[in-house]
């Protein structure tokens, strides 16, 4: 697979370039901002000690040239050192290693599920173009779309927790268990590698309500883009092609017609994918979610720059390879764009 | 009504309707044509005149809510009259398709190999392997070289005539009685349309397969089909023995098709002198 291989580097390497390019944009940013950049991080009393204070301007080297300050900027985000939250007043890189898994644990479940929906209900509705079960399923997917995420989540939480019971409100695990130890951050990946299972059964318990609410507002989006990629496809010659051969409707649907139609649902789907990572701010502020969407909002009111650059590259990571991963995807499906 | 013994495909009263937003209009009506065992039959007429509905009224891939009307009698039953899985046994087994442009007619995701073989797999019930193994055969008849690479290789790694020739592999896989040939040298280069022509005149020969080849090109009727109907505003306005028809044509329509051919000959001549 030397091709795949050779494509893959010449991606990682492009990356890393927009990676350097996001950092010069950030630290401009800091540079931008008026103020005191140690006023600005630290504490009152430690600002007011001269010794603390002093520490702090070599570390980031504020007496020296701005390149010299980018420099050394570089070397910590190299080193993982983003900087000091002025709000938890822990290392940034600590809090994201806390926030990130939150939400990766709802944000990956809700995409795949709503990936599975919104493919066999585009497709469906694809196949059964403007038929009743179509009509049927636009209409759902425009309501899903015009929902306010906020309301969704009040309403899911009113009456899934407040009139039926069935799930708890909000939080990450029930008040009467710890949080297992943490190797991955994620509640149910640790309580299951810790072989706790009844810590892993109440952490997915809690799961249940945020995964499906992020997943409902995701498959409204996703199902138009399937819909619509799936009829272009089924309008193709080498459809009616596989119709003429006979082959029967199961091989001609999963054969020809969702392989074709998956190219342009995938690149969607990154997207969708990414902004689920960088955190459903509205929702996990509902169901009192610790996610990145949360630390991202609280660091933003209160202007927290080191916190808010620690999400800016997290974020543009995070964008940065799922592309590449949609780009190698993309080669694997389509043979065409493997050759070039 | 039928000639000396029963006709392979015998297309009776043929009609299809296409609705629009202005009244149903109709494309075909009231269509004969017969096609005899071993037998290429032309279908002659410019674009528009309704030989594309014909061939798709057969293979049962009309557009959206177009209807066929009439009958199309094909080994003792009407095609028109089968559902949809009795009709599946009969395309694409029975009777196969070749269609204009291959770069469109050809799955772009899939392998030639599969592509030739899905359709054997499910109407011949053979194992993978046997499928396998008469693909390369397929592509050896069509004369594609190197079969063995050619089955691995995806329909964008062909040139245009070495797609029209794995799609007429394609559609010869299943050993079919008939096999249609809509336009199928249009849209390829002038340089690849005369060995797309001669494949179609040798396996005619070499498998005894019925033909019902459509075009608007006279000369290339007149190059491969024994029998001819000429086609215009949905039906036949003449019919018989090809060089009867290209030699002393009746209808004022097959004339002025032949002065057009004359025409553009005599045009491509003018141009191909001119070049240095």
């Amino acid at each position: 697979m030397p091709p795949l291989l050779k494509m893959i580097g010449k991606r990682l390497l492009s990356a890393l370039v927009l990676l350097w390019g996001v950092t010069v944009v950030t630290f401009l940013l800091v540079n931008v901002v008026p103020g005191d950049p140690a006023a600005a991080n630290l504490s009152q009393q430690a600002y007011d000690d001269p010794e603390i204070r002093a520490a702090f301007e070599a570390k980031w080297g504020l007496d020296q040239p701005i390149w010299v300050q980018y420099v050394r900027y570089l070397g910590n985000i190299l080193q993982g050192d983003l900087g000091t939250s002025q709000q938890t007043h822990r290392p940034v890189a600590e809090d994201l290693s806390q926030y990130v898994p939150a939400t990766i644990e709802i944000a990956l479940p809700a995409m795949a599920l709503a990936i599975v929906v919104a493919v066999g209900l585009g497709m469906l509705a694809a196949m059964r173009k403007n038929r009743p079960t179509d009509t049927g399923i636009r209409s759902a997917a425009l309501v899903g779309l015009s929902t306010p995420p906020f309301w969704l989540a009040l309403v899911a939480l009113y009456v899934f927790f407040y009139l039926l019971g069935w799930v708890p409100n909000g939080g990450r695990l029930s008040n009467i268990y710890d949080p297992p130890p943490a190797v991955t951050g994620m509640y149910t990946v640790d309580a299951a590698i810790a072989g706790q299972w009844d810590v892993f059964g109440d952490a997915l318990w809690h799961l249940v309500l945020p995964v499906g609410i992020l997943t409902a507002l995701t498959v409204s989006g996703l199902l138009r883009f399937v819909r619509s990629a799936m009829i272009e496809v089924l309008d193709a010659e080498y459809i009616r092609s596989a119709i003429a051969k006979g082959l029967p409707r199961r091989i001609i649907t999963w054969r020809h017609v969702f392989r074709a139609g998956l190219l342009p649902v995938l690149t969607v789907s990154g997207l969708m994918l990414a902004s689920l990572l960088g955190g459903a701010v509205l929702v996990e502020q509902v169901l009192s979610w610790p996610g990145l969407g949360q630390y991202a909002y609280k660091s933003a009111i209160s202007l927290d720059l080191q916190a808010i650059l620690g999400v800016t590259l997290f974020i543009a990571v995070v964008y940065t390879l799922i592309n590449l991963l949609v780009d190698v995807l993309y080669s694997v499906i389509d043979p065409r764009i493997g050759a070039k | 009504m039928t000639t000396a013994a029963d006709p392979l495909l015998s297309i009776e009263g043929l009609s299809v309707t296409m609705p629009t937003p202005s009244g149903p209009v109709e494309l075909v009506h009231r269509t004969d044509i017969e096609i005899g065992e071993g037998e290429i039959v032309g279908l002659a007429g410019e674009s528009g005149s309704g030989k594309t509905m014909t061939a798709s009224a057969i293979m049962g891939i009309l557009p959206p809510g177009a209807r066929a009307g009439g009958r199309i009698m094909f080994e003792g039953r009407d095609l028109l009259s089968l559902s949809r899985a009795e009709l599946d046994t009969v395309r694409g087994n029975r009777i196969a398709i070749v269609f204009q442009d291959p770069s469109a007619a050809l799955h772009p995701l899939l392998t030639i190999g599969t592509q030739l073989t899905e359709h054997l797999i499910h109407h011949k019930g053979v194992t993978k392997k046997q499928a396998n193994a008469r693909a390369v055969e397929l592509l050896d008849l069509v004369r594609i070289r190197d079969p063995h690479h050619a089955v691995k290789a995806f329909p964008h790694q062909f040139s245009g005539g070495m797609r029209q020739r794995a799609a007429i592999a394609i559609a010869l896989a299943c050993e079919p009685r008939l096999l249609i040939a809509d336009e199928p040298t249009t849209a390829l280069d002038v340089t690849v349309q005369a060995g797309i022509l001669r494949l179609f005149d040798r396996l005619a020969r070499e498998t005894g397969v019925s033909m019902l080849f459509i075009t608007h090109d006279l000369g290339v009727m007149n190059s491969i089909a024994d029998r001819t109907y000429v086609f215009k505003d949905g039906t036949v306005v003449e019919s018989g023995v090809t060089t009867t028809i290209l030699n002393d044509p009746s209808h004022e329509y097959t004339k002025a098709l032949i002065a057009s051919r004359a025409q553009s000959l005599a045009e491509e001549r003018v141009q191909q002198e001119a070049r240095p």
